[in-house]
């Protein structure tokens, strides 16, 4: 009984006598036979080995790099567009092209279906009127204050994500 | 305003400025993604709209302004300085597009799987009878 405790197919056995015919095993026989099955179906249900870990490990790391990759190749073609195209204030609009919204919404479409995308794509509209915020203190800032644009384009995150949480606070109820 | 494409700008971009830009398009949606996964969707559509790509842009423009100008022999700051605002100026009308492309996707999605959509927003944490918006106004919603 104790190998048998080991085996996993010997537990489903066990498991197809306990199910299809209790009355047949004594009361102690019947105690550790339910013992083993509810210990069977734990091991069965989380499974607890390394290569499953590794496995699920490997298929974040996957979609990870499928999102680097998505991600970084949308941004590049929006920011060539940038390049090309005069006057500079035109060309700036491709700055703030959903790009980075491109690559993950497609992703999260495919995954998780639509119901997910529309939560998304709404406090993404609030992100958005954040982000007018930060171009108008990039301008401010670049103008006004001369700093770098370096420095204001940083500064202004601030702005950035102070802008994202109150309206997701005040619109959305919760930060 | 009469739009061009300038091909010249492109010799102007050294391969490491695009590696840059690829790096941080990438990490950027990386983040968002890590976002999402950590603090659920509602927070991580915020970063759908993160500008980092803003500000490697502004960085860049301010650059290549400058350099210009020292290959004439001039100081550049001033003009860098001010194509960089006028940069972040375009990128400031850019997200108000940005915004309409969110509210089209969100009606979309919404309205795509209307029955289904409820019951997966249930699951998301926003209450049924309350609406999208102002969870704290008294009308219903949907």
């Amino acid at each position: 009984m104790l190998n048998a405790r080991s085996d996993l197919r010997a537990g489903q056995r066990l498991n197809a006598s306990v199910e299809g015919s209790p009355r047949s095993l004594s009361p102690a026989l019947m105690r550790m036979a339910i013992a083993y099955q509810a210990d069977w179906r734990e091991r069965t249900l989380s499974p607890r080995g390394t290569s499953a870990c590794d496995w699920i490990k490997e298929a974040l790391r996957m979609d990870y790099v499928i999102r680097f990759v998505a991600g970084g190749a949308v941004v590049s073609i929006f920011a060539v567009l940038g390049d090309l195209l005069r006057p500079k204030s035109f060309a700036g609009l491709f700055g703030a092209a959903p790009s980075v919204a491109l690559a993950m919404l497609a992703l999260a479409f495919a995954k998780q279906g639509s119901a997910y995308v529309a939560v998304e794509g709404r406090s993404m509209l609030l992100g958005s009127l954040a982000l007018t915020l930060y171009s108008i203190a990039v301008c401010q800032l670049l103008i006004r204050m001369r700093v770098s644009a370096m420095t204001a384009s940083v500064l202004a995150m601030i702005v950035w994500l102070g802008g994202a949480l109150f309206f997701k606070s005040i619109l959305l109820g919760s930060i | 305003m009469i739009v061009r494409i300038k091909r010249s700008a492109l010799k102007q971009t050294h391969g490491y400025e695009y590696l840059v830009r690829f790096a941080l398009g990438g990490l950027a949606t990386v983040f968002a993604g890590v976002i999402a996964e950590r603090f659920g969707a509602a927070t991580g559509g915020l970063f759908l709209a993160f500008p980092a790509i803003l500000c490697a842009s502004a960085t860049l423009v301010e650059k290549h302004e400058r350099d210009q100008k020292a290959r004439k022999g001039l100081k550049g700051t001033e003009r860098g300085r001010r194509a960089a605002a006028l940069d972040a100026a375009g990128a400031g009308w850019g997200s108000l597009a940005m915004a309409l492309f969110a509210l089209v996707t969100w009606t979309f999605c919404a309205l795509r799987g209307r029955d289904l959509t409820w019951v997966s927003v249930d699951r998301l944490g926003v209450r049924r009878d309350q609406p999208f918006f102002f969870p704290a106004a008294k009308f219903r919603c949907g």
